[in-house]
């Protein structure tokens, strides 16, 4: 009776902590897929961080985000159906969908090897260039300092 | 006062204009009188607008409900600071605020230079009064600080509206960090005007050489070192008020800060090449105009409505007039340069590829390209709007996955460009200077890697903020020993005076390991964990890693001008009680219609407990979240390094003696002659 009430208590546990850790992935999942979405009340927060006090959207975002996981929806399907549902203003950062959006993605990386072509040619033509004689770029700032000098020894004291 | 602030704004109007045409026509004729004339008339200029800026502050003060502007961002239980700070708590107030500033920069430049530089200040003076006018008449004819509350009445008549009490101040804008934050914030912003103006006076005199670099050197560092604080500021404002358990949320107002810090800080990298060798003389003329077209872009940017923004500035018409304000600036400035571009050509040649002068070409792209991914990303809702009808939302997740790749890149600059040598950097030298770091780093990286830092970018930043460190460590304890030797001093006094004998240098490697505290700050983001626990009952018990919390008690108590609920969690670390958190529910009066969190914040070194609580129905359950947050204090005390760094770097050298000479060794010597 013991070593089956043991075995019996033994299961329970199993199973509640299979389902708390079910609970905590889910859980966890929602706020991973809760960054990838915007809150809808118009405060422009990632639905995860939305921490207004009555927000008119975002428990109920939470809610449905948390249904479609318990479906057993994959992470695509899910974003697409808010985006299908609210437009693609939910999404957090552009989908890669079309070549404007994932221009979006491409275009900081794309000036950043435009920039080191640029900064490399600029070297080379700085390394093999002679500086050029142009007109002469000597500041006034010395003779402006001699200048005020005389000025002051000019200048009768009170 | 009204009519005072009124009156003094007409009168800096006029003055303002009269000073441009005084030192325009007095440089041109050579008449010394005008020039003093124009110049004095710029000060006016200043008297005046702080003269409106005072009696703005006093209607604050005497809730002169009277005027909008004060009716609508303050109240009369609002506490004395934030009647202060409601001055540049909304639109109108804050764009008087900058153009305040402006003016006391102006005065201050004409004062220090009132003997030197004859031929450029007339057009500095110019420059920076012709920028204060634009906002004068932004002051004057679009959005006035002194319009006079009215309503219209049935039959369309308009009658002078003055309510008993003030709607208040936003309630997320009383703070105390929100007193000093804005000013830091506009402080920094508009004294990148001060280097912008002696750029185009040295355009228009032709004067290319670096007298204009050197006199606004620490104007520039000034402006750059506050508004990076600032910018910290509001960081930490965001993290304790905004209650979602974040510092930086990449929002277009927090963009639009960054962008001219970045381009500032590039600036002030490339000016130290033109310095030394002549060179990028035409890129420092670009880059500091675009420093300080992007500080006006970006209040375009956040207060026009062209982009949505959780800060809450009341969307107005300025926007049409600051474009047309930033196009005259783009196209006045791009039209000196190509005119004047025989005059910008490089004294010297660059000696390789592997020197410090490309490190820092290297450094400046880093930089603009982080500064164009965020402009990049600010717009891109915009631009796709105008492309296709969809506003496309661009929020944190794009900024930190474009960004994060590009700042590491960036640190690992950091740690290598001061140290490689100008013109050439011998295989030796970079052995010398690299080898022990970057060893040391890479053997750091797998203790890291098993105390659980297994997220590739936060390990990576961390083992580049231990080179960089290390570099940096290692440069002042070489150059403190070679001094100690020298002179006799002890090791401490040798630290001290190395610094000081050159605070250029050595205020910049104190600047450099300040970000690398930022860094390692920033990495442990990727570590942070939220747990939301609703309806909480008194009594309840919470665990988060090594802590525990319980619940004791839930009440209300009155404040100044709200309301709060509060909670009291008693807090555990390994079973011992550390602290007590109270955090807040408040409901302001006026405005306030949703309530705001008070959070409660226990840092260490080590990590934040960050508790929010969000109000309870019966006084007994409560809903809670509690955020564990990894190394976050860091980024303070990163930030405050940073900031001590920039006033080192801002000090003359010290010029005396070291005492009790002793000789040197030939090794020793070396040393020496590669330290200091």
């Amino acid at each position: 009776m013991n070593t089956r009430s043991s075995i019996f208590r033994k299961l329970v546990i199993v199973a509640f902590l299979a389902v708390a850790s079910g609970a905590q992935a889910s859980a966890d999942r929602a706020e991973t897929l809760g960054e990838g979405l915007i809150c809808m009340c118009g405060c422009n927060q990632l639905l995860s961080g939305c921490e207004m006090i009555n927000c008119p959207a975002a428990p109920s975002m939470r809610k449905e985000l948390k249904n479609y996981i318990n479906e057993g929806e994959d992470d695509k399907t899910i974003l697409a159906s808010f985006s299908a549902k609210y437009g693609p203003k939910v999404l957090s950062a552009p989908a890669t969908d079309d070549w404007f959006n994932l221009s979006a993605w491409v275009m900081p990386f794309a000036a950043l090897a435009a920039g080191a072509a640029v900064v490399i040619f600029v070297l080379k033509r700085i390394r093999t260039a002679q500086p050029a004689a142009g007109p002469s770029t000597t500041d006034a700032a010395p003779y402006e300092k001699e200048i005020e000098e005389e000025l002051r020894k000019l200048t009768p004291e009170d | 006062m009204a009519q005072l602030g009124q009156f003094a704004l007409a009168i800096a109007f006029i003055v303002a204009i009269y000073a441009i045409v005084a030192s325009l026509i007095g440089i041109r004729s050579r008449n010394d009188k005008l020039i003093a004339s124009g110049r004095n008339a710029a000060i006016c200029n200043c008297i005046a607008i702080t003269t409106a800026i005072f009696s703005l502050g006093y209607l604050f003060l005497t809730n002169d409900f009277s005027v909008a502007y004060v009716a609508a961002h303050s109240s009369v239980d609002l506490p004395l600071h934030f009647k202060i700070s409601s001055v540049w708590g909304g639109q109108e107030g804050s764009l008087l605020f900058w153009s305040w500033i402006l003016t006391v920069y102006t005065a201050l430049v004409i004062v220090q230079n009132r003997t030197k530089h004859r031929s450029m200040m007339p057009y500095v003076t110019a420059v920076l009064t012709a920028t204060s006018l634009f906002f004068t008449a932004m002051h004057l004819f679009v959005v006035n600080p002194f319009k006079v509350g009215a309503i219209q009445m049935p039959g369309g008549a308009i009658s002078l509206f003055r309510p008993s009490d003030g709607v208040g101040l936003n309630p997320l804008l009383q703070d105390t960090l929100m007193v000093i934050h804005p000013p830091m914030l506009y402080t920094g912003m508009v004294g990148l005007a001060v280097p912008y103006a002696f750029a185009i006076a040295a355009l228009i005199t032709r004067q290319l050489g670096d007298t204009w670099i050197r006199t606004t050197r620490r104007w520039t560092m000034a402006a750059w070192g506050i508004l990076g604080i600032g910018i910290l500021l509001g960081g930490k404002w965001a993290y304790r008020e905004l209650g979602w358990g974040g510092y930086w949320a990449w929002d277009p107002v927090e963009n639009a800060s960054l962008m001219p810090w970045l381009i500032g800080t590039a600036f002030l990298h490339s000016v130290m090449v033109q310095e030394k060798k002549g060179m990028l003389k035409i890129w420092n003329v670009v880059l500091i105009v675009a420093a300080y077209t992007m500080s006006i872009f970006g209040t375009t940017l956040t207060r026009s409505g062209l982009v949505d923004s959780v800060h809450a500035f009341a969307k107005s018409d300025i926007g049409g007039y600051f474009m047309a304000f930033i196009i005259v600036t783009i196209s006045g400035a791009l039209y000196l340069i190509l005119d004047r571009l025989p005059y910008l050509k490089p004294d010297s040649q660059m000696g390789s590829v592997v020197s410090r002068e490309s490190s820092f070409m290297f450094n400046n792209l880093v930089l603009l390209v982080s500064c164009f991914a965020i402009l990049w990303g600010t717009m891109f809702p915009v631009l796709s709007e105008w492309y296709n009808g969809n506003k496309i939302t661009v929020g944190a997740p794009f900024f930190n996955r474009v960004n994060v790749p590009i700042a590491i890149f960036l640190l690992f600059l950091t740690g290598v460009g001061p140290l490689l040598a100008w013109r050439k950097a011998s295989t030796n030298s970079l052995k010398r200077n690299f080898l022990i770091p970057a060893l040391i780093a890479l053997a750091s990286g797998i203790p890291l890697y098993l105390l659980g830092v297994n997220h590739f970018y936060a390990w990576l930043s961390l083992v580049m903020s231990i080179f960089v460190g290390i570099t940096i460590i290692r440069e002042f304890y070489k150059g403190a020993q070679a001094r100690a030797y020298g002179t006799g001093e002890r090791f401490h006094e040798a630290i001290v005076n190395l610094t000081l004998r050159n605070t250029r240098r050595y205020g910049g490697y104190i600047i450099h390991f300040g970000f690398v505290l930022l860094f390692i700050g920033w990495s442990g983001q990727a570590f942070s964990e939220k747990i939301r626990l609703p309806e909480s009952r008194i009594g309840a018990k919470f665990q988060v890693h090594q802590y525990d919390m319980r619940v004791e008690n839930m009440g209300v108590r009155e404040g100044p001008n709200y309301l709060a609920q509060y909670a009291s969690v008693s807090l555990y670390e390994y079973g011992k009680k550390i602290a007590v958190m109270a955090p807040e529910w408040r409901k302001y009066g006026g405005r306030d219609q949703q309530g705001t969190t008070e959070v409660s914040i226990h840092s260490t070194l080590k990590t934040d407990i960050y508790l929010v609580f969000q109000g309870s129905t019966d006084g007994v359950t409560g809903d809670f979240t509690i955020y564990y947050n990894p190394l976050v204090m860091w980024v303070w005390i990163g930030g405050t390094i940073l900031g001590l760094g920039t006033v080192i770097a801002m000090l003359p050298n010290k010029q005396t003696a070291g005492r009790k000479p002793q000789a040197i060794s030939n090794k020793e010597s070396e040393e020496v002659e590669h330290a200091v």
